[in-house]
């Protein structure tokens, strides 16, 4: 029972993970808080079901509904936070703008589904059970796992491997620098917004089968959530952010199997709490000490 | 009348000897200069007294109060005050506000007559307003109080921090390169208000790259060359110092 | 005149209690507190006066001054581990606060009544209450602004190690501005349940913090009229939208994203900024032609 719990944790701390990424990558690169990337998620989970509801094969409406993802990420950044980039206003400002994006968003997204709750054509994702160790793992977590493994170590070898990573870590450290290494930093941004969609939709369309609801207002927990996991995993660490989100999944899970949901989100945001009590930059985070007036 | 005293102190950072066991007195009354090529480890002892940083070893006392472990604000209260190297003004307030903070110290009215806008507070910002004002003056900049702190140019951003240093008339003010990037004439301007605010007691020390400038003014000079003292004394002996010339120009110099 | 007043009440007073919010929410930003735990304290203020009132009979003005102390006491607590960080962590962490306290309002059914929330409550407030609330709310702010309180809370935002050089007690002074925003939320949160006879915790969620918070940018962070102008234009934008229908969100939020990107600072604050450079009040810069040209050639 306990390790089925952990596994059942596991599985959706992988999910979290994926939309957790995206958030701190865009936090890691930009310094900006998007508060639309649960709408994103949201819509990841809408465009995989009318493209089932159509009757494309599942794999394809996967796919199409993370480049799409991908590319409404793109034209957030361009509507929302492009402007206030070059204005040099960006923080605050940036979460005014993605409220605005959010809202709109969710508003064409309700009016489409008609503010119903919808569900994937059943026989979507075939049904099957493996048993090992006394646990129960379905195709769909086992398939989950394995997508977001993948795709996690792609992510890294991309930001640590590849020309164009190196790029993506030279502009969120140093934007000026790097632009004057002509480095474009609106190819860098452009690119990480593909990307952090992409994976928030790709999440999206995985919780949508999971839990076989989609709904216009399912991003908004997420989005919760995603502040817990980015704060104890370090805001702008990606490794951080998956072990961040693997034990929220757990610790979620367990708390929900064995004491109350309304205990659970208490405990993990009380455990956020404590974190940046004893880690003021979250447990990887990297940012220098503040002092407040005591002597270094 | 109050003098700095600064015993044995050290800073290390890890394996880095950044300051190593200086002594220092700073007297009321008197311009006392620190003069170093860069990287010697001046304005890090400017951090080791006023707050920011801890002593690794040694003590700081004014008169026979121990600053050694007391915070930023703490020491300040004390009546010890600093300029920065790098020029700290609020970049959002105007010239006359910035001065304006640096009364802080010396207020009276309190927090709960400042939340209730009683008359004493209102008058109290008036008063200090005022008072920034001549302030503005003594340093030639009175026509700038308006303009936004950082749209000036570095020499007069530099006096402005140096009247808000003063503001609060400290025992102890530590000037941070107060010169740079002056001309003759303006530092000549400055030399004058320096020797008007030892004349009415207050210690300065006086952070410098311009040797002639702090051989002009002081009475009494420190070396500091690697995080350690060189050499101490009179200005024009020190000046002489072989030690003192080789660690500026990096060679053994001619005695003739 | 009358009879737009009985039309449009309810707009005008929820106007004058997001107003009240608003200022919560601003007075800590202003003092570079990195705060939204405005909707928090404005929970445990409406939970704290809609419990003894209809729970306990509690006279009406007691409950509030309850609340306002419970706002203040949690406000205290919560300023300590607040102080040791920075920036988003900082709103991490209030955000953080928000949630539990939600949360925890949802697990205490018997004391709470739960994700029900408590009804019957009486509707005590009006909107000569609230006016005063708000008048007095705008007097603190007006006095701080011109004091030594107002001052040190803008050398915090700006620089607070300068205000620290200058023997400033900034730990002491952030816990001041967290405790009055604390204060100010909890009041307003305590006027609002006595106004609308029913509260539950879905109402200081995440979408009451957004709310708060953009009043606040959208407004002004740094000038008394700033929540007033950002209060006003979200109390207004739905009843513009109201014949889009259905696509009220979208319009929204659109409004939303044009207002920040061409008024950055703010509506509110834009407005005073234009309004002291035509009376001439304003810091000046260098950039001020014949003024400056004259300056330089003086020198």
């Amino acid at each position: 029972m306990l390790l089925q719990q952990i596994l059942n944790g596991t599985v959706s701390g992988a999910i979290y993970a994926l939309f957790a990424l995206g958030f701190t990558l865009i936090f890691g690169v930009q310094k900006l808080l998007n508060l639309a990337h649960g709408a994103i998620f949201m819509a990841g989970a809408f465009i995989a079901y009318y493209a089932t509801a159509q009757g494309l094969p599942f794999w394809f409406a996967l796919i199409l509904a993370t480049v799409a993802t991908g590319v409404i990420s793109v034209a957030v950044d361009f509507v929302a936070f492009r402007q206030l980039r070059k204005s040099g206003h960006a923080e605050f400002a940036a979460i005014v703008t993605s409220i605005g994006v959010d809202l709109i968003l969710m508003n064409i997204a309700q009016q489409v589904s008609k503010t119903k709750v919808l569900s994937f054509p059943f026989g979507t994702f075939p049904v099957k059970f493996f048993n090992f160790w006394g646990m129960r793992i379905s195709l769909l977590q086992l398939t989950i796992l394995g997508l977001v493994l993948v795709l996690v170590l792609a992510l890294a070898y991309y930001i640590n491997r590849t020309s164009f990573g190196r790029q993506v870590r030279a502009v969120s450290s140093n934007e000026h620098a790097s632009a004057l290494l002509g480095i474009s930093a609106g190819a860098v941004y452009r690119q990480t917004f593909f990307i952090a969609g992409a994976l928030a939709g790709l999440a999206g369309v995985l919780i949508g089968l999971s839990f076989n609801s989609i709904h216009f207002m399912m991003g908004e927990p997420f989005l919760l959530q995603a502040f817990v996991v980015v704060v104890i995993g370090g805001l702008g660490s990606l490794q951080g952010a998956v072990i961040a989100a693997i034990l929220i999944g757990i610790i979620q899970s367990l708390t929900i199997a064995f004491l109350s949901s309304e205990l659970s989100s208490a405990i993990i945001f009380a455990l956020l709490f404590v974190t940046l009590l004893l880690f003021p930059n979250g447990l990887f985070g990297r940012a220098g000490n503040y002092a407040g007036g005591s002597r270094t | 009348m109050s003098s700095l005293r600064i015993e044995g102190a050290c800073k290390y950072f890890g394996g880095l000897k950044a300051v190593d066991g200086i002594n220092m007195i700073v007297p009321a009354g008197r311009i006392t200069g620190l003069i170093g090529p860069n990287g010697a480890g001046k304005s890090t002892v400017v951090n080791m007294i006023s707050g920011v940083y801890s002593l690794t070893k040694g003590e700081v006392y004014l008169d026979d109060q121990r600053l050694t472990q007391l915070h930023v604000d703490e020491v300040a209260r004390c009546g010890i005050a600093r300029t920065f190297q790098n020029i700290r003004l609020l970049p959002e307030e105007s010239v006359l506000d910035n001065v304006v903070i640096g009364y802080f110290r010396k207020q009276r009215s309190g927090v709960m007559s400042s939340l209730m806008g009683l008359p004493a507070a209102l008058a109290e910002t008036r008063r200090l307003r005022e008072q920034a004002w001549e302030l503005l003056g003594r340093f030639g900049i009175q026509k700038y109080a308006d303009y936004e702190a950082g749209s000036l140019p570095y020499g007069h951003q530099r006096r402005v921090e140096m009247a808000r240093s003063i503001a609060a008339e400290p025992r102890i003010v530590m000037l941070d390169e107060p010169v740079a990037g002056m001309n003759e004439v303006e530092s000549a301007e400055m030399a004058e208000i320096f020797e008007d605010l030892a004349r009415s007691g207050m210690g300065l020390l006086l952070i410098e790259h311009n040797v002639a400038f702090v051989s002009r003014l002081c009475s009494q000079v420190y070396v500091l060359d690697s995080g350690r003292m060189i050499a101490e004394g009179p200005p024009e002996t020190v000046t002489r110092d072989p030690k003192v010339i080789e660690a500026y120009i990096g060679g053994k110099a001619d005695a003739a | 005149m009358m009879s737009f007043y009985y039309s449009y009440q309810p707009l005008i007073d929820f106007f004058l209690i997001a107003v009240g919010l608003g200022y919560s929410q601003q007075l800590a930003l202003r003092a570079g507190v990195f705060s939204i735990a405005t909707a928090g304290f404005s929970a445990l203020g409406a939970y704290a006066t809609a419990i003894l009132v209809t729970r306990y009979g509690a006279p009406v003005p007691l409950a509030i001054l309850v609340s306002a102390v419970v706002g203040m006491a949690v406000s205290y607590v919560l300023s300590v581990p607040l102080a040791r960080l920075r920036g988003a962590f900082q709103a991490i962490a209030t955000l953080a606060f928000v949630q539990v306290v939600i949360a925890l309002l949802l697990y205490f059914e018997s004391f709470t009544g739960g994700a029900i929330g408590i009804s019957g409550i009486p509707r005590v407030m009006n909107t000569g209450w609230l006016l005063l609330a708000v008048l007095v709310t705008i007097y603190v702010i007006w006095s701080i602004n011109r004091t030594s309180v107002g001052r040190v809370f803008n050398a915090l935002r700006q620089d607070d190690s300068v205000a620290a050089s200058l023997g400033v007690p900034i730990k002491s002074y952030y816990a001041l501005a967290f405790v009055l925003s604390g204060l100010i939320g909890a009041v307003f949160g305590a006027l609002r349940s006595l106004y609308v006879f029913n509260i539950e915790p879905v109402d200081f969620g995440f979408q009451a913090m957004v709310a708060s918070l953009t009043v606040v940018v959208l407004g002004g962070r740094n000038t008394l009229l700033g929540p007033i102008a950002g209060a006003l234009i979200m109390a207004i934008l739905p009843e513009l939208a109201r014949p889009l229908a259905e696509n009220r969100g979208i319009l929204n939020g659109i409004i939303l994203i044009l207002v920040i990107t061409f008024l950055p600072n703010g509506v509110g604050d834009e407005l005073v900024y234009w309004l002291r450079r035509r009376l001439r009040r304003a810091p000046k810069t260098m950039s001020n032609g014949k003024e400056g040209a004259n300056v330089v050639a003086a020198d």
